[in-house]
């Protein structure tokens, strides 16, 4: 059933259909009348004989037939992590030259794919897969709990010691490890350098106070081609879930540290909605969404726009178009300092046939040589402590290691199950709010009277309209 | 017809001409729009395309975008994986279609009506809901990773779309054709084949040309069945180029988008030749 | 066909017919039974279950528990209200518009040719390239269509009409009351399918029909109502169905270019289904939303069925 033969067989299945037709046109000029009866019969029972084996020899082979014996791993991402992985592959058939390793590429659409291959009990043998989705699938104990494996004496590992907290935590469910965290990275300040230079307005520090965040980007907020309109930003507001780092900045939680319970009320909650809704209104150092012409990286790129909150993951596009960037830290607000970060690990589903073999790959994918590699492409950081240097080191116009620094302050994200219903519902009323047809405290209580949201998790006693959250 | 007002009819009718040329011309611009900034795109250093205001053309052209867009990815084995899928599946639903059309236009069985409710109804639950059974039966005839869960489907109906666009056509087709060749002594089969199907090339060429764009751009069914990078049509195989996270590199995707569509653009004004000629109704041309 | 006797062959044949007609169409039944009514009763029964599509030993019962929820459900609401919306104006406007350049089309021009091309290929081209296009026509400051609206507003200020000097135009995808007429504005240009099957219409009016129009000196208006509309009136059926049937599933515009947003203004019925489905892996509930929506295309297209036969003129019968 190897990818040749998918081809040869439709080429094949062509080739005998020109034949018959070329026949049934031969037999009918023969007979002058037309097409004689017998002979489009025989073709017709040629063409339903061949297209019935066609169809069916896929399905004896595979029932009858040899198992696939390839190591299966699946994966998403552009052209360049494709690229990445087939070096990680490579290296590890040096080690295991015996081993056939077949990369299952998925462009589109990944967590439902990997849905359906473990729902039909053929998902590939390593699976690399996020955080966001990850309780819920969990949930469903289709994946193979990892707490033996990391436990043996030859080949098991210590995730506590070896990899960034953050990152071990993000895939221990109830005390029990699902996946070995492969890498991942926090939500940063990234900052356009020329328009700091044109505008005259020094670099970012090591430390600095949302107060000076908002002092550099007034002063980089201008006119200045003078037609009236400003045409250069200080920040580009992004969706809601790269608000957390000033969340966690301004002392507020959306969940409580069961994540059963809604905490996003109080002053302190109010504060930092209201920050956000003043970045355009009071301060205007944010541009509305109609300013931008294809979303918010397309100002930044073309230096209309000096800031923005994204990961690493933006950094092999700005990297491509030659964007003089670098990286800042979250800046600290009245709660202190933090900002979210988000994982990638491989996991091994639970009806795997080839366990031993996967666990293998795991543990070189996320060892040392494999998380260099990771390093090098720069579009994530190795969750692997000890790959560090080889991230800081391979971009040097970047500070890329105050992705490192910042682990200090990192938390994760209030994944649960219901996340994606979550996400969708907060990004709404966030909305709303941004364009000014609601308030801060007004989004606050929509958001803690919201249906969806009431059906899954305690929510506070709002105490009706107009009351101080 | 030509008489003392001739000359008056025929003013009359250019200037019709020329504001039928500028309805054509005017509406064109607005129809090429993505083609010309698509195109202009494919030439554009990836800074460039998010340049501001927004530029249809840069210059100097950045040419490489075509090589190394194409060098990327096994660009040609995504084209050849392409082909076999489309044209297999496009022959089938011209044929499957045409037949079930004809069944249901020409012929008069029991639960006809009935059927031809089945058929819409098919179309009317949103096939999210279907993906799961699909796969499960796929999956256990063995068929996943392999073109048939793409292919086997077009030459079992070829869908109520396609089928329904037949029936329409051939209901339209006057009884007395078909009367007088059963007086000739000629069967169904050859009456659909030898009568019908020539009658309708135009629906035929229709039908083929929607259904072979269709298959080339689609994008669901390889990307659910599929699992196999070399196996993959191109309209998968680009979306390496355009991802949430870890880039968007769209001076790529726009240059290979180029090259993956140009056979379609061929494909399309070459046969849209035949829609235009489409053969009349015999007998009623005069 | 069973059992069939000779003598009742000879007796009765309206039973060839049947077994011809049964013959001929089963590809299709073939189909029908494997591919489309074995998945359709499976998402029947998906719809009295809660299950989150990953394990199937996590199926569970739970009766009509999915359809009272939606019944409850605000969200189902509005994604009703929206699509009813979308639907009602964007299949009239975008039959009008398909109708219309087929006409053009049909025109002996000279190049005739090269715009049916260019006519037909957003239908070809679609995808990305198209989508960003929208996009940057769309933009409320930049925007090419508010270019030419304030070219306009500004033409009729200079006229002397004082309100089109302060007029500002719509904010189009980014406003919660333009975002649907956007799209649809979207989608009437996107109607090359339809086009091209009132193409292939037209051109099967015999023109022995308009010969003797114009003996009768029968004017353009009068032609076309009389002669054209009732000739094509089959594909206008055609499209008409397909066109309620399609919109009413609209869905990968508002995927890809709001996400349902802002606040929900899109949150289109498919939508909210796919997101349920997929990102909240809710299949059970998926499903009964399916299976309303299904209900509803169903009870509209009969009454487009049941009015045809009062419109719809075949020559064949």
């Amino acid at each position: 059933m190897g990818s040749g033969h998918t081809i040869s067989w439709e080429v094949a299945a062509w080739l005998i259909a020109a034949l018959f037709a070329i026949a049934a046109e031969a037999a009918r000029r023969l007979e002058a009348e037309g097409f004689s009866r017998a002979s489009g019969w025989l073709a017709f029972g040629f063409f339903a004989a061949g297209s019935l084996i066609w169809m069916f020899g896929d399905t004896y082979a595979y029932y009858f037939g040899q198992k696939e014996d390839a190591l299966r791993i699946s994966y998403w991402g552009s052209y360049r992590e494709h690229e990445m992985w087939k070096e990680i592959v490579a290296e590890f058939r040096k080690l295991n030259p015996g081993v056939r390793v077949k990369q299952e590429y998925i462009t589109d659409n990944y967590d439902g794919k990997v849905q359906q291959l473990l729902m039909s009990g053929d998902a590939p043998d390593v699976i690399l897969f996020q955080d966001e989705p990850f309780p819920q699938f969990v949930d469903s104990r289709k994946f193979q709990c990892l707490d033996d494996y990391c436990a043996r004496k030859d080949d098991g590992v210590n995730l506590d010691r070896d990899y960034w907290k953050t990152a071990v935590e993000s895939f221990r469910l109830n005390g029990k490890v699902y996946g070995i965290p492969i890498w991942g990275g926090e939500c940063m300040v990234i900052y356009n350098r020329t328009t700091f230079r044109e505008a005259g307005v020094p670099e970012p520090g090591e430390k600095w106070t949302i107060d000076e965040f908002l002092d550099a980007c007034k002063r980089i907020t201008a006119d200045t081609d003078g037609d009236g309109r400003l045409d250069r930003y200080g920040f580009i507001i992004p969706g809601w879930v790269y608000w957390l780092p000033f969340t966690y900045a301004f002392g507020a939680e959306y969940l409580d540290p069961s994540r059963t319970k809604w905490t996003l009320w109080g002053p302190e909650a109010e504060a930092q909605f209201t920050f956000w809704r003043d970045l355009r209104y009071k301060h205007h150092v944010s541009p509305f969404s109609y300013e931008l012409t294809m979303g918010g990286d397309t100002a930044f790129m073309t230096n209309r726009a000096a800031m923005f909150i994204s990961g690493p993951w933006a950094m092999p596009s700005l990297n491509e178009a030659g964007v003089d960037f670098d990286v800042a830290h979250i800046p600290s607000g009245p709660g202190g300092h933090g900002t979210r970060v988000t994982w990638d690990s491989l996991v091994m589903p639970t009806d795997s046939r080839k366990k031993e073999l996967a666990w293998r790959f795991i543990r070189f994918a996320t060892s040392l040589p494999a998380e260099t590699i990771v390093a090098k492409y720069q579009r994530s950081v190795p969750a692997l402590k000890a790959a560090r240097e080889a991230f800081i080191s391979v971009n040097p116009k970047v500070r890329t290691r105050r992705f490192i620094d910042a682990f200090e302050y990192a938390r994760i994200q209030p994944i649960t199950v219901n996340w994606q219903m979550m996400n969708r519902e907060v990004a709404s009323e966030t909305d709303l709010m941004l364009d000014d047809k609601q308030t801060p405290r007004e989004t606050l209580r929509r958001l803690a009277e919201n249906i969806h949201l009431k059906e899954v998790f305690e929510m506070p006693a709002t105490g009706g309209e107009g009351v101080r959250p | 017809m030509e008489t003392r007002s001739g000359a008056y009819y025929r003013v009359r009718r250019n200037a019709w001409r020329l504001s039928l040329y500028a309805l054509a011309f005017g509406l064109s611009f607005a129809f090429l729009f993505p083609v010309v900034w698509a195109f202009g795109a494919s030439f554009k250093p990836l800074i460039e395309v998010y340049r501001f205001p927004p530029t249809f053309f840069t210059w100097p052209p950045r040419w490489q975008n075509y090589p190394e867009a194409l060098s990327k990815l096994p660009f040609a084995a995504f084209i050849w994986n392409t082909f076999v899928i489309t044209i297999s599946s496009t022959v089938g639903q011209i044929l499957s279609a045409s037949l079930v059309g004809y069944a249901f236009a020409r012929l008069n069985w029991k639960g006809r009506e009935f059927w031809f409710l089945c058929l819409l109804a098919t179309m009317m639950l949103p096939g999210q809901v279907l993906l799961i059974p699909h796969y499960l039966i796929f999956k256990n005839l063995g068929w996943v990773n392999t073109y048939k869960p793409l292919i086997v489907p077009s030459w079992l109906g070829g869908g109520a779309f396609f089928i329904f666009l037949f029936r329409q056509f051939f209901k339209g087709i006057p009884q007395e054709l078909s009367d007088a060749a059963k007086i000739d002594g000629a069967s169904e089969l050859r009456i659909y084949a030898y009568i019908f199907l020539p009658l309708a090339k135009p629906i035929v060429i229709t039908v083929g040309i929607m259904s072979f764009i269709g298959h080339w751009k689609q994008f669901m069914g390889p990307l659910i069945y599929l699992s196999d990078y070399e196996t993959y049509p191109v309209a998968l195989g680009l979306r390496m180029y355009q991802q949430v996270e870890g880039g968007s590199f769209i001076h790529y995707l726009m240059a290979a988008s180029v090259v993956a569509l140009f056979p379609l653009l061929i494909l399309f004004f070459l046969s849209q030749r035949y829609i235009t000629k489409g053969l009349l109704l015999t007998g009623s041309k005069g | 066909m069973t059992g069939g006797s000779r003598r009742e062959l000879r007796a009765a044949p309206k039973s060839r017919e049947n077994l011809l007609g049964y013959l001929f169409a089963s590809p299709w039944f073939i189909g029908f039974f494997a591919l489309t009514l074995g998945p359709m009763v499976v998402s029947f029964l998906f719809a009295f279950i809660k299950w989150d599509g990953i394990n199937l030993e996590d199926i569970k019962w739970v009766g009509t528990a999915n359809y009272a929820r939606a019944a409850a459900d605000p969200d189902v609401r509005k994604a009703l209200v929206n699509t009813a919306y979308y639907s009602f104006l964007s299949v009239p406007l975008g039959l009008a518009a398909a109708l219309g350049l087929a006409m053009l089309l049909n025109q002996q021009l000279r190049g005739i040719s090269f715009f049916r091309t260019i006519f037909y290929m957003p239908s070809v081209i679609g995808g990305v390239a198209t989508i960003m296009m929208w996009i940057w026509v769309f933009n409320p400051e930049y925007g090419l269509l508010n270019d030419l609206l304030r070219g306009i507003a500004g033409i009729i200020a200079k006229v002397g009409v004082s309100a089109a000097r302060t007029w500002e135009p719509p904010k189009w995808l980014l406003s919660q009351e333009w975002a649907i007429p956007s799209l649809i504005i979207m989608s009437v240009w996107g109607t090359g399918a339809s086009m091209l099957i009132f193409l292939a219409a037209l051109q099967n009016v015999p023109d022995s029909l308009y010969e003797a129009a114009d003996l009768d000196g029968a004017g353009k208006v009068s032609k076309f109502i009389h002669i054209t509309v009732p000739q094509i009136s089959p594909a206008l059926f055609f499209n008409l169905v397909m066109g309620i049937i399609g919109s009413f599933q609209v869905f990968t515009e508002a995927f890809l270019m709001t996400a349902g947003g802002p606040n929900k203004a899109t949150l289109f019925y498919v939508l909210y289904l796919y997101n349920k489905a997929f990102q909240d892996f809710e299949i059970g509930y998926a499903s009964a939303l399916a299976w309303i929506l299904f209900i509803i295309i169903m009870a509209f297209t009969l009454l487009i069925i049941r009015s045809s036969k009062m419109w719809v003129y075949y020559a064949g019968e």
